[in-house]
């Protein structure tokens, strides 16, 4: 068995992670921490301090202090948290109206900040054991919920010295942006923000400040999907330890990319019928696209559709043979899937000898012969051509790479082929060129790290492209940003 | 002869495409549809060129054969599209409807078209009488011993083993078992050569 790890040790892995991020949990799991997590409405505050006080509960006793939401919608809004935060653990600190059948172990009663603090007080001294990690959401609604503002008193501060003192955590959530007091009170800083990126909503997570310890990864990716808070990390690829075959997706009546939510970019699966899809492969997203095109490849194969693959300048083809071929069967491989080389002996040269329109037809007329072949030996009426663009344009320039790729694009969809072009960061003559013609145009794009997918043609939200190997195949996912 | 086997772990799993073949409205995409496990549907989408999907069957001695299920057109206007798709095929259904007489009756047309693509290769065909849920109450319909009758007549005009069965797509019945038989016979047919 080969070490697929010899092959492209450069690349990442984008990993998607359920729960709060080991930055934050790591300073709370040692006691007496104070985090102050800030963002405007709809930012998913409230699901990341769910979150904590759910890791929390391994750790000791939790307590959440409502003041804008009943726990009843919290239940119904988040009913995860059902098996960590009990009822007891929620309190209802609303100054509204108290409904009568309350119970009344649930209510805060305050006047004052002062009572409050009496009541957490309480609160602390009941539950001693392990840590103690109390939320309140929100401070803005505490103290707009009081009436006594003009006494001045200091609730943050009260709060901050109550938690170093009796080494209980304080999770404070705040609707305010911009420097307050508090940033220079508390233990940790955390904004949360929704930016519109091309048209697309992306979530970011920026660590401000943990005190006593250096942050490495001050801003991180996120999504609310599920009502839950999961954020994204990239991790360098590791080596399957051991080789199993990627379970077969099906799909009725279309042919499954093997990646469910990719399937449904494609309003279910791919037609088995010519058409054409665009990739777009923005800048520094590097060989990440491979995490797509290496699970796409293996189900087509496995679904019984060949494939005639165009490899991209540079591109290992040792890697591509190998990371594939490692989870079909020998036999199959052999016969469906076919490397058709345009760079063979060219990228060598330091400079392209100028090609001419017969060159061009010579390169179109190979990739013909090669998928009829294909169709002959494998008796498959339907082929896929994936073709990167790139090699096209560095070999043939622009105008001869646009008149290969606009010709092979009409053919496709004459002859019953799926061609997949993968066009790459400054492409940008042929991908306008060719975008009118396809049935489907995907953007992969880097931002900060993470690589997202997103649809012009259909138009889409941003997925995470997240991949792992740890069950023995190349597993790849789309995880959309809510 | 081409040996598609996929090896993976303890598992080999056989790789091969059939086609469902028959006249417009007998059935095959319905029953495609309830073999893939996605219910009846009571309104009849006519195939356009072709339809796709893959199934795994365990059959006996837990041997896991993967169907290509190629559906094909029975609308005539779709002759040119049908020719390309025959290619490559290891078995067949041959559906008729035993409501309307004129779908049996077309039968042998079909395994004509069938083999004269396929450059005669004698591949395992199953012929399948669907719809039969309907046949209660009905006063013309084809019964069962017609479509045995059919089937000794392909026999001998082909010279091949066809076997036949009787389904209904609405209730299920035999449906998977249609899917079933097709695996195993080209199984059969493989292991002991075309």
């Amino acid at each position: 068995m080969c070490h697929l790890l010899s092959y492209g040790v450069d690349w990442n892995m984008v990993k998607a992670i359920l729960g709060c991020p080991e930055e934050l949990l790591k300073p709370l799991t040692e006691g007496g921490f104070s985090l102050l997590i800030k963002g405007q409405a709809g930012t998913g505050k409230t699901t990341l301090t769910l979150e904590i006080l759910n890791d929390m509960a391994k750790f000791g006793s939790v307590l959440y202090i409502s003041t804008r939401i009943s726990p009843k919608f919290l239940y119904e809004k988040f009913p995860w948290i059902r098996s960590e935060l009990p009822e007891g653990c929620i309190v209802d600190a609303r100054v509204t109206r108290i409904p009568p059948d309350t119970p009344e172990n649930l209510i805060f009663k305050y006047i004052d900040e002062l009572d409050i603090i009496r009541n957490i007080q309480k609160k602390i001294e009941e539950r001693r054991e392990g840590l103690v990690t109390i939320a309140i959401d929100s401070l803005d609604a505490l103290k707009i919920n009081l009436r006594f503002q003009e006494q001045n008193f200091d609730l943050e501060n009260t709060l901050v010295s109550l938690a170093s003192k009796d080494k209980v955590n304080f999770i404070l959530v705040s609707e305010k942006s911009g420097n307050t007091i508090s940033d220079y009170i508390v233990d940790g800083i955390v904004t949360l923000t929704r930016e519109i990126v091309n048209d697309c909503l992306i979530r970011k997570l920026y660590l401000e400040k943990i005190r006593g310890t250096e942050i490495e990864n001050p801003v991180l990716l996120y999504t609310l999907k599920d009502a839950r808070f999961t954020y994204f990390e990239g991790e360098p690829v590791s080596n399957p330890s051991k080789f199993t075959s990627p379970p077969l997706i099906t799909s009725e009546g279309k042919i499954s990319t093997g990646i469910p939510n990719f399937d449904k970019l494609f309003s279910g699966g791919l037609k088995p019928e010519g058409s054409v899809h665009l990739l777009e492969v923005g800048k520094e997203v590097g060989s990440y696209y491979f995490w797509l095109m290496y699970p796409l490849i293996i189900s087509l194969l496995r679904q019984g559709i060949p494939v005639v693959y165009v490899p991209s300048a540079g591109e290992a083809i040792k890697n591509t043979e190998v990371w594939i071929s490692s989870f079909v069967d020998k036999g199959l491989y052999k016969q469906f899937m076919k490397f058709e080389e345009i760079s063979r002996g060219v990228v060598e040269e330091f400079s392209v000898p100028k090609r001419s329109l017969e060159d061009a037809i010579g390169i179109i007329r190979r990739i013909i012969g090669s998928i009829d072949e294909i169709k002959e030996i494998t008796g498959s009426p339907v082929v896929a051509l994936i073709i990167s663009a790139d090699i096209v344009e560095y070999v043939y320039g622009v105008d001869l790479a646009s008149q290969i790729l606009n010709y092979l694009t009409i053919y496709s969809k004459k002859e019953n082929v799926m061609e997949f072009v993968i066009v790459k960061y400054g492409q940008s003559e042929i991908i306008t060129r060719l975008s009118h013609m396809t049935s489907t145009h995907l953007v992969l794009e880097n931002i900060g790290g993470i690589i997202l997918l997103r649809g012009k043609i259909p138009k889409t939200g941003m997925y995470v492209v997240t991949a792992d190997t740890s069950k023995g195949y190349i597993d790849t996912n789309l995880v959309p940003i809510q | 002869m081409r040996i598609r086997g996929l090896e993976m772990g303890e598992s080999k799993v056989y790789l091969y495409k059939i086609v469902l073949l028959g006249d417009g409205m007998v059935g095959k995409t319905t029953l495609r549809r309830v073999f893939m496990g996605k219910g009846f549907r009571d309104t009849y989408i006519m195939t356009f060129g072709c339809d796709f999907a893959v199934k795994d069957v365990v059959i006996e001695g837990g041997i896991r054969v993967r169907l290509q299920i190629w559906d094909l057109a029975g609308q005539p206007s779709f002759e040119n599209i049908r020719k390309n798709y025959y290619k490559g095929s290891k078995g067949a259904l041959l559906v008729y409807d035993t409501t309307r007489r004129e779908t049996l009756k077309h039968i042998p047309l079909w395994v004509k078209e069938l083999f004269s693509n396929i450059k005669n290769r004698k591949i395992p065909i199953i012929l399948v009488g669907n719809k039969i849920d309907l046949r209660k109450g009905k006063e013309n319909y084809v019964s069962t011993e017609e479509g045995l009758k059919m089937q000794k007549e392909l026999q001998e005009n082909f010279k091949l083993k066809v076997l036949f069965i009787e389904t209904s797509a609405k209730t299920g019945e035999n449906v998977n078992a249609a899917f079933k038989i097709l695996a195993k016979e080209i199984l059969q047919k493989h292991k002991t050569g075309y």
